[in-house]
């Protein structure tokens, strides 16, 4: 089974290299395809909340539901007014307030109001199978027909974020179903497309009538089916869908050479992957330890080797998405870059009073060679590769590293346990660096090792970095930007974890048929096709004429 | 007739341990159905979403695998199967229904044709063995052994990729709405010609070579030599009296053949990304979809024993040493 995907891959391989159009999938100029690797044969469920139904899996939720804002991306400080036109966040982030569009209709004519709000986050509420973000409030209410009332048991500025992004549902159709058992075969939204035509092999949308912002210009939206990364690798190879987002591996040859003139990528972090010490072991708990293993460690060799330069190294210490997040970068650390220096690793050793003879392993304070475990999980591959670079290049300083194999239960498990020595991360996502910081240094997600935890899980614990989260969650917007700069300090300074490469966000299209999708240049939104910003794409695009 | 009903007999008890294999092997698995949607989405789930899933699913909560067994034989008695996990909230016979035709249109009427194919190529090459015809063998039985995934990719990469006179994934164009129209049926019998003809190509030496050996030993039993001194047509001869007996051994393995149409063809369909349930097993146990591989499970126990049993029948039917037996 392994030898034939990995070999249709070679397959796949050898058709981009031949490129040019296979006249079967005729792409009519009016029909956007979009394309989602290991989508599979699709079944009919739109449900927004199930990981697992068709709306999912083909990337579409947010033709068809729509959330109250829209966060770009690619550049979360523009975040643009949707199902609410503006929003008030009163008594300290305890309290927010959605002021909601007026006229706007579900796809099957009803209007949309407050109550639909309403219904939607006592649902999730009730619900905890489909609470994916876990928000949780106090109440929810409709204070008229176009305002909504959330209050909180506590300042949580960061909770705003998963209710405004949240998909909102019709109460009409929905409060007599079980939410979380519900298929939504006819899904009725009040985004701009509605279901056209649904096969297990495709599934069509076609312009909702009622949209509150006009007609969209691309008049049909395709979602083909791929069952893997090879098909999808040929699909998008032959031209059969113009706007990808798994990942091509060495892209420029599978598909830009294809079509050079028109097909195009944009990878942009959507967020950081780090490496985690266990900070409760020795010798991880010396700062200077971890100070050493960063210094002598090429970020550039991992994002090349490792990745196909497709994942980026992290060139800023404070671990920062970049650039994405550029306009929170605290002033002292716009200059600062990694640069590998193995003399001040080895300065730093022998600072902390690690020692060696001749050309010895490193020798630790207790008279032992210096080994140390990356746990990693079977299945992610490219993870491996990661860790013979670390282990290589980790040579210099006579660290030597074991890199244990587990499975993905087992790992997970590790990681929660506390039963590590050091292992590879990915961070959260959302429109802030505070999303990534406080599900790594947060001490209040912790637990003592042996016990499970939802965050911190190098068990990072530190009174002023509790004090710098809490100041986000209560704050105005300069106090949560000084709070952030005092987190990038505590980074750079004391090294909780060891940033290395950032996540990307997968996204090749071809302009041939659509223009205006988004680049470095006009970054108004994410590109990949299955991600929050879809929705944004989509609209922005017309017809080349 | 006693013969029949001992048979069945026998198979009603084989299918009640095959089932209860079916329940037991998957549970097998290390993992869970919660950490294969992980693996399946990458790593880009959070702690909360982690915590949602378990209760989706309801990980943390199974009953005890007695309980577990006894429910699985309720369902089956009762045919509801259940709700996959894959593809949640769907049931399973519905996931099953939208993937098995496609497959049984597509091996089904390609195992029929190389079976009919290969056992007349077979019967007339047998019936003068040294012939050209022979040289069809060597050709033949190259196709076969060649592995099917390398002939599927080069077909793929030739016809496909180099020429383009056939399309390269799916089974029919996505932009033909599906119904009983010309356009669609053109479309879809357009995108099985590929993975179909090589599917012909690659087992047509198994029936071919089956026929065409036991042909040859038929044509020297004694009565072949008497129907010849009676002077009845040739003809007749290859037909009623070597073919007849020739064709006994093929007809039980076409018998299994058809029984196994059913588990599709795993590799074809990942080759050429056709939306069958070789596919679609394969996602079951990738994401330790339990409630999906056993209702696939199943289907192909159910088909494989109902083949099973028509074999018998036939061979009852053209056999008379199976009806004196009994």
């Amino acid at each position: 089974m392994l030898l034939a995907s990995g070999l249709a891959s070679v397959g796949a391989a050898a058709i981009g290299a031949v490129g040019t159009n296979v006249t079967a999938w005729a792409a009519s100029t009016d029909v956007l395809s979009s394309n989602q690797s290991n989508a599979g044969p699709y079944q009919d469920s739109f449900n927004p909340y199930l990981s697992t139904s068709a709306a999912s899996t083909a990337g579409l939720q947010s033709m068809i539901y729509e959330p109250l804002l829209q966060y770009d991306g690619a550049k979360p400080s523009n975040v643009y007014p949707w199902l609410a036109t503006s929003y008030k966040s009163l008594n300290h982030n305890r309290t927010f307030i959605f002021y909601l569009r007026h006229n706007v209709q579900w796809s099957d004519g009803k209007p949309f109001t407050a109550n639909d709000v309403v219904f939607t986050f006592d649902a999730l509420k009730r619900n905890p199978a489909i609470n994916t973000n876990g928000i949780q409030f106090t109440s929810v209410t409709a204070v008229n027909k176009y305002e909504v009332k959330f209050q909180l048991a506590s300042p949580n500025a960061s909770e705003l974020y998963y209710i405004a992004t949240t998909y909102i549902v019709p109460e009409h159709i929905w409060q007599s179903v079980n939410p979380s058992t519900y298929a939504d075969s006819n899904p009725v939204g009040t985004g701009p497309y509605v279901l056209k035509s649904f096969a297990t092999t495709d599934i069509q949308l076609t312009a909702n009538p009622h949209y509150w912002g006009g007609s969209p210009h691309v008049a049909t939206l395709n979602f083909p089916m791929s069952d893997s990364d090879q098909s999808a690798d040929t699909m998008m190879a032959a031209g059969g869908a113009q706007w990808g987002g798994h990942n091509f591996g060495d892209v420029a040859k599978l598909y830009i050479n294809g079509d050079p003139k028109y097909r195009h990528y944009w990878y942009i972090p959507t967020t950081s992957i780090q490496l985690l010490p266990n900070l409760t072991q020795y010798p991880f708990n010396n700062v200077d330890f971890r100070k050493a293993l960063s210094e002598s460690i090429n970020r550039l060799a991992i994002q090349n080797e490792a990745e196909h330069g497709y994942e980026y190294a992290i060139k800023t210490p404070t671990g920062l998405l970049l650039p994405n997040f550029s306009n929170e970068l605290a002033p002292q650390f716009k200059n600062l870059h990694y640069i590998q220096n193995v003399a001040a690793a080895r300065a730093l050793l022998a600072k902390a009073g690690f020692t060696r003879k001749g050309s010895g392993p490193l020798i630790g304070k207790d008279g032992k060679a210096i080994t140390l475990n990356i746990v990693l999980p079977s299945p992610y591959f490219d993870w491996f590769t990661v860790a013979d670079i670390l282990s290589s290049q980790w040579k210099a300083p006579a660290i030597k590293l074991n890199v244990p194999r587990v499975s993905l239960g087992t790992w997970q498990s590790d990681e929660a346990l506390g039963n590590f020595g050091l292992t590879l991360n990915v961070g959260n996502s959302g429109p802030s660096q505070y999303y990534i910081y406080n599900g790594l240094l947060n001490n209040r997600l912790t637990a003592p090792i042996g016990q499970t935890a939802t965050g911190d899980l190098e068990r990072w614990s530190s009174p002023a970095t509790q004090r710098l989260l809490s100041t986000y969650e209560s704050g105005t917007p300069a106090q949560q930007a000084a709070a952030l700069d005092g987190l990038e300090s505590v980074v750079v300074n004391d090294l909780p974890y060891i940033p290395l490469i950032y996540q990307s966000g997968w996204f090749q299209y071809s302009n041939k048929d659509f223009v205006g999708w988004p680049t470095s240049q006009n970054p108004y939104a994410i590109g990949a096709p299955n991600g929050l910003n879809a929705e944004l794409v989509v609209l922005h695009l017309r017809p080349r004429s | 007739m006693l013969y029949l009903a001992r048979r069945t007999g026998f198979y009603v008890v084989t299918g009640v341990i095959a089932l209860s294999i079916n329940f037991f092997i998957p549970r097998l698995m290390p993992g869970n159905p919660v950490l294969s949607l992980i693996a399946r989405f990458h790593t880009q789930i959070t702690p909360k979403t982690l915590a949602a899933l378990d209760v989706l699913f309801g990980v943390h909560h199974r009953a005890g695998l007695w309980a577990q067994y006894t429910q699985y034989w309720r369902e089956i008695l009762s045919g509801n199967l259940g709700v996959s996990f894959t593809y949640f909230p769907t049931p399973v016979t519905h996931v099953i229904g939208s993937s098995l035709p496609w497959t049984l249109v597509l091996v089904g009427v390609c195992t029929v044709i190389s079976f009919v194919l290969g056992t007349v190529i077979g019967c007339v090459v047998g019936w003068r063995p040294g012939s050209v015809l022979d040289n069809l063998l060597p050709l033949s039985t190259f196709f076969s052994t060649v592995p099917y995934f390398w002939l599927g990719l080069i077909a793929l990469f030739v016809f496909g990729g180099l020429v383009h006179w056939f399309p390269v994934s799916g089974a029919y164009n996505t932009s033909v709405p599906i119904g009983w129209t010309w356009q669609f049926v053109g479309s879809a019998l357009y995108h099985a010609i590929l993975p179909g003809v090589t599917l012909v190509v690659s087992t047509l030496a198994f029936w071919l070579l089956r026929m065409r050996n036991m042909m040859v030993t038929t044509l020297g039993e004694d009565y072949v030599l008497l129907a010849e001194a009676k002077g009845l047509s040739r003809v007749r001869i290859m037909g009623m009296y070597g073919a007849r007996n020739a064709i006994l051994p093929n007809i039980a393995s076409f018998a299994m053949a058809l029984g196994f149409v059913v588990t599709g063809s795993i590799v074809l369909e990942v080759v050429f990304s056709y939306p069958g349930i070789g596919y679609v097993l394969y996602q079951a146990v990738s994401n330790e979809d339990y409630p999906l591989m056993q209702g696939i499970f199943l289907v192909i126990t159910l088909v494989v024993l109902l083949a099973n049993f028509l074999a018998d029948f036939c061979y009852v039917m053209l056999d008379p040493r199976a009806r004196e037996e009994a």
